[in-house]
């Protein structure tokens, strides 16, 4: 098998035509402190699919993100990603194969950007120069080398070197599946654009947001949470074809119109369930 | 390189840039320190040898004991530290087992223990001996008593990291420290007796006195490794369901 291999089957008119599930959730619950965030939640997006995840409130699309990979624990539900079953205990490598960047800075303000990266590549299981020739290609790719940086701390470097590292340690290994929980705050808004842009197209993300309007450039679907459960999915031109702004509200409105569209007289119809 | 190792030397590095490290090591040098201070403070030794519960080795036991209990909160809050912080999901994300990264804990808390505690020990010894509180052909039985006390502190370490993954940061350092003190502590001013983990620390306040101090000691270190070894399980479990 060569490397090309995953691209030419990606390319191959039967994976379009099949469009396989690269994340399902079915019937998510969960309840932190007595308050239900996540009450029958059901999502699917298709292999290298671009969904926008608004929640309201906000934790709760986090927090969906977080049981996604495997860092918080659901109630009830199931969830499938990258074609495997999260309960499936035989799913070997399960972990491998998707990747998770939380808001802010997690990784320690001591390592070097090099050094997380290579950590990150251990913990993968890649050795010696297989191993090295990836942490340089990354640094490069991200842009951690500017001015020595990679070598320098992260504490002495910045926040935003930190997510810029944290999201390229998140891509060592080339998962197939990405979630990002309001990613890279504290970079400016065409930087993120650029550096989110570099994730391979056949790479599925889901980008949970509390500003929609700036990360709806990654994103061709959209999907709002709302009282535990997936009140909307649509496509992103959906907003722009009924003049709504890709914002909390607008979003917020165009669920409201798919629930209850209006009647050619004028009307509102009586609210339907929204299929996720 | 197995993950398990990445991520001992992960925990090593984060104790040691936190400072964290110096500061258990510190405390743990400190007990022998407050040995050597009670030798100074009980003048001569008495005439015709050792005494019934000698001051010297008594205030060695508490004060190892006190110091096992800062390793612990220590421990406890570098663990909650790095979940609260994210990181932990971080690494159980980038395929890095919840086991793993617990036994990494384990690993490096128990390696400060034995380490700290040895270098401890000496101190005491010295101090013990130079006191007259034991004979220098003592020197086993003072060895079986410390490892059984070792071994105590190693289940506080398994205390610390039930605490680190239940609780958030300043409150499982100061938990961790209140509980294993309380346990190491107590045992040290109890009746000298092997029926309990942690044990031990009766048995070293008397080993200059017991008739087999070698096996006392060792059955001590046996109960409470197994006590620390139950504690590490119930850890896991719990580790294996907490958000990250």
């Amino acid at each position: 098998m060569t490397a090309s291999t995953p691209d030419a089957l990606w390319a191959s008119r039967s994976v379009r035509h099949l469009r396989p599930g690269g994340v399902v959730c079915r019937d998510v619950r969960r309840t932190v402190r007595g308050r239900r965030l996540l009450d029958g939640a059901s999502l699917a997006v298709p292999v290298g699919g671009r969904l926008l995840l608004v929640g309201d409130p906000p934790p709760a699309a986090s927090l969906l993100l977080r049981i996604l990979a495997g860092l918080a624990r659901a109630d009830a539900g199931s969830v499938q990603l990258a074609g495997v079953d999260r309960a499936d205990p035989g799913a070997g490598g399960w972990a491998g194969r998707i990747a998770y960047v939380g808001p802010g800075a997690v990784l320690p303000r001591w390592l070097a950007p090099r050094e997380a990266l290579d950590l990150a590549a251990r913990l993968h299981g890649y050795a010696g120069d297989e191993r090295a020739r990836m942490v340089e290609a990354a640094v490069v790719r991200y842009g951690l080398d500017a001015g020595g940086g990679a070598d320098r701390p992260m504490r002495r470097s910045g926040t935003a070197v930190a997510e810029r590292t944290a999201l390229a340690a998140a891509l060592v290994g080339s998962p197939e599946v990405l979630l990002l929980d309001d990613p890279l705050r504290a970079l400016d808004e065409d930087s993120r654009i650029r550096l989110l842009g570099l994730v391979p197209k056949r790479t599925t993300m889901v980008i949970a947001s509390r500003l929609p309007a700036s990360d709806a450039a990654l994103a061709t679907r959209v999907a709002l949470l709302r009282g535990g459960r997936v009140a909307l999915q649509a496509p992103l031109r959906a907003l722009a074809e009924r003049g709504l702004p890709v914002s909390m509200r607008g979003i917020e409105a165009l669920a409201e119109l798919v629930a209850r569209p209006e009647a050619p007289d004028g009307r509102r119809r009586p609210a339907r369930s929204a299929a996720p | 390189m197995s993950a398990t190792a990445t991520l001992v030397r992960l925990a090593a590095l984060e104790l040691w840039t936190s400072f964290r490290l110096l500061a258990a090591v510190a405390a743990l040098l400190a007990s022998g320190g407050v040995a050597l201070v009670a030798a100074e403070l009980a003048g001569p030794p008495a005439a015709g040898g050792s005494v019934a519960r000698a001051p010297v080795v008594a205030w060695y036991g508490i004060a190892l004991a006190g110091g096992m209990a800062v390793v612990a909160g220590l421990i406890a809050g570098a663990v909650a530290g790095e979940r609260h912080r994210g990181f932990a999901g971080w690494l159980v994300s980038r395929s890095a087992p919840r086991a793993s990264l617990l036994v990494a804990w384990f690993t490096v808390g128990s390696a400060v223990v034995i380490v700290g505690g040895v270098a401890s020990g000496a101190v005491g010894w010295l101090a013990i001996v130079s006191h007259g509180a034991a004979l220098p052909g003592q020197a086993a039985a003072f060895a079986a008593a410390l490892a059984g006390c070792l071994a105590a502190g190693i289940g506080g370490i398994a205390v610390a990291l039930l605490v680190g993954v239940l609780a958030p940061p300043l409150a499982a350092g100061a938990l961790a420290l209140l509980l294993v003190g309380a346990w190491l502590v107590g045992t040290s001013v109890a009746l000298p007796t092997d029926a309990y983990p942690g044990g031990a620390f009766a048995t070293l306040a008397a080993f200059h006195l017991a008739d087999r101090p070698v096996a006392d000691g060792l059955r001590t270190a046996g109960i409470a490794l197994a006590a620390a070894a139950a504690l590490l399980v119930v850890a896991l479990a719990a580790f294996a369901r907490v958000d990250l």
